[in-house]
């Protein structure tokens, strides 16, 4: 094919396959954790990291990460300390972050940075060492995800008999959300902050429709979310739409099929 | 099954205090669970039954008091914790999770294989033998919503046995469970007694697991009343607990009631602390 010539278009096509595979695969823990909330929490507060980082003079990426993890580990502790609800520690969370970002924008006037690629992602803008980043991550997320198989299944099964049973729940679950802010993280440039979590959720619930088994599910929501980038980005290029959207509704599209087919068998 | 290094009090909690917050729910509980004791545990809706037995678990700590599960803290277990079968209530568990009934039972090894490795011909025995002292091995692969209440139940007694338990716990194990499979769920546990497992079991239908309990623990923030079944019913105690117009007594009183094993004695005699 011809777009397959561009460097641009290549790096976006390895960009799409790769955080595609990683949302998608830890999106199947969160979506049976139940914490498709937190994904959104998590994501959002990347950008008030974002925005620190343009202001320090420092990669975005790295304060993003430090943002997404701190506010990730903090919304964990303070739920579980029961100072406020969940639901509420993430809307802390996220809205005080964004805020923050917002706030430091006014100090970054005359800079010429792209906030509404960070918004809503921009894939063609992917840089080898973005690409590198989302190779890391790639690699750190495949290792605990067959290293911790058994452990991460009972955290997300049933975390209260595992802890009885002897499971270090408590360990697991920073984990599961440390692997999730890292993701969400590198898979910013492709789909933005507004639509990381889409990302995470949609390919996971998708495929739950058509499969019974554990392993096929994490199999097909992998597929579901590599399609889905691969698919979304071809459109965007031939249909000059914004990648990230595309892709999520091309997700969307998948979704819709899936729950189809799992409603008639 | 290896009792011998077991102390003969398997659980001991002494004036034990519990809140939420500012939410009292345990005050100066005592109790004790021995070695062979089938000790219900019952109590209205919201009376802290759930938390107590999380204490136990090491899944709350009380703010006073001591616990004590095999002679140490429950935080303080490591290993001795398969010695536990927990049964959870039932809502605890999500059933349209996409994992077949012999899965769900071989999580149970799960925390003793240890990270990166896969279960071994042990452990799939484990599993097997799990299933059929429950009688269910032949709904292996069937996913885990698709079988009825009452196999349900059985299937999360299978994933408790499968490290081969000194001990069972179980939260309200009969709720959503159809009478017929109630009784089976009963003949159950006393096969399971028989064979020398100790049952501590929170349940709210009096009237059925008073005969088959050896000592029953009234709770309502405090254990009101420890003893054999036959005292507790017939005191007016459960009145005290539940109040006068209490659902329970339209069932009458207990019909009948089981004559309880000779270390239910002593077991009473020395658990019947009442504050
Ligand atoms: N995590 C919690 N946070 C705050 N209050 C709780 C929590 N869990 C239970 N409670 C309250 O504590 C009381 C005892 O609950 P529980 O132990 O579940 O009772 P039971 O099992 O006897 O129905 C109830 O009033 C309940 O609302
Ligand atoms: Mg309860």
């Amino acid at each position: 094919m011809e777009i397959l010539q561009y460097a641009f278009m290549q790096r976006a096509l390895l960009a799409g396959v790769i955080t595609g595979a990683i949302c998608s695969v830890i999106g199947v823990y969160i979506v049976l954790k139940r914490l498709s909330f937190m994904g959104a929490g998590i994501s959002h507060s990347a950008f008030g990291g974002v925005t620190l980082g343009y202001i320090l003079g420092v990669d975005p990426i790295i304060t993003a990460v430090l943002f997404c993890v701190f506010s990730a580990l903090g919304i964990s502790m303070i739920s579980r300390k029961k100072i406020v609800q969940e639901d509420a520690a993430i809307g802390i969370f996220y809205s005080a972050s964004m805020g923050f970002g917002v706030f430091l924008i006014g100090f970054l006037r005359g800079y010429n940075v792209d906030f509404f690629g960070y918004l809503f992602g921009n894939i063609l803008s992917v840089t080898t060492k973005d690409l590198l980043y989302m190779s890391i991550v790639l690699g750190i997320v495949i290792f605990f995800i067959f290293y911790y198989y058994k452990e991460f299944l009972c955290l997300v099964l049933d975390d209260e008999s595992s802890a009885v049973a002897g499971m270090p729940v408590v360990f697991l679950n920073h984990l599961l959300i440390g692997l999730a802010a890292l993701t969400i993280v590198v898979s910013l440039r492709v789909v933005g902050i507004i639509l990381v979590s889409a990302l995470i959720v949609i390919p996971a619930a998708a495929a739950r429709y058509v499969t019974e088994n554990f392993k096929t599910l994490l199999g097909l929501s992998t597929l579901i979310g590599v399609s889905s980038c691969l698919i979304g980005l071809l459109l965007s290029y031939f249909l000059d739409t914004p990648s990230g959207a595309t892709i999520v509704l091309t997700a969307t599209g998948i979704f819709g099929i899936s729950w189809l087919l799992g409603k008639k068998s | 099954m290896n009792t011998a290094i077991l102390p003969r009090t398997l659980i001991e909690m002494d004036k034990v205090y519990f809140s939420y917050g500012h939410l009292d729910v345990l005050e100066n509980v005592t109790l004790t669970v021995n070695q062979g004791d089938f000790l219900a545990l019952i109590g209205p809706n919201g009376s802290g039954k759930t938390t107590l037995i999380k204490i136990i678990l090491g899944l709350l700590f009380p703010q006073q008091g001591t616990v004590l599960v095999f002679g140490k803290k429950p935080s303080q277990l490591n290993s001795l914790r398969s010695r536990i079968g927990y049964v959870p209530q039932n809502n605890t568990i999500d059933f349209h999770f996409p994992i077949n009934v012999y899965d769900f039972v071989m999580t149970g090894r799960y925390p003793l294989i240890g990270p990166g490795r896969r279960p071994g011909r042990k452990d799939k025995e484990a599993a097997h033998n799990a299933l059929e002292q429950v009688n269910i091995e032949p709904l292996g692969s069937m996913q885990i919503g698709k079988i009825s209440g009452g196999q349900r139940q059985k299937m999360l007694i299978a994933r408790a046995l499968v490290n081969d338990p000194s001990i069972l716990i179980l939260d309200e194990p009969t709720t959503a469970v159809d009478v017929q499979s109630s009784e089976n769920f009963y003949e159950l546990l006393m096969k399971l007694r028989s064979r020398g497992i100790t049952i501590l079991m929170v349940s709210h239908d009096v009237g059925v697991v008073a005969q088959y309990a050896d000592r029953i623990a009234c709770i309502n923030k405090q254990v009101i009343i420890h003893g054999r079944p036959e005292e507790i019913v017939s005191a007016g105690n459960l009145e005290k607990m539940y109040g006068r117009e209490a659902a329970f007594f339209h069932h009458g009183v207990v019909p009948h009631i089981v004559v309880s094993r000779d270390h239910a004695h002593d077991a009473f005699s020395q658990g019947n602390k009442q504050d």
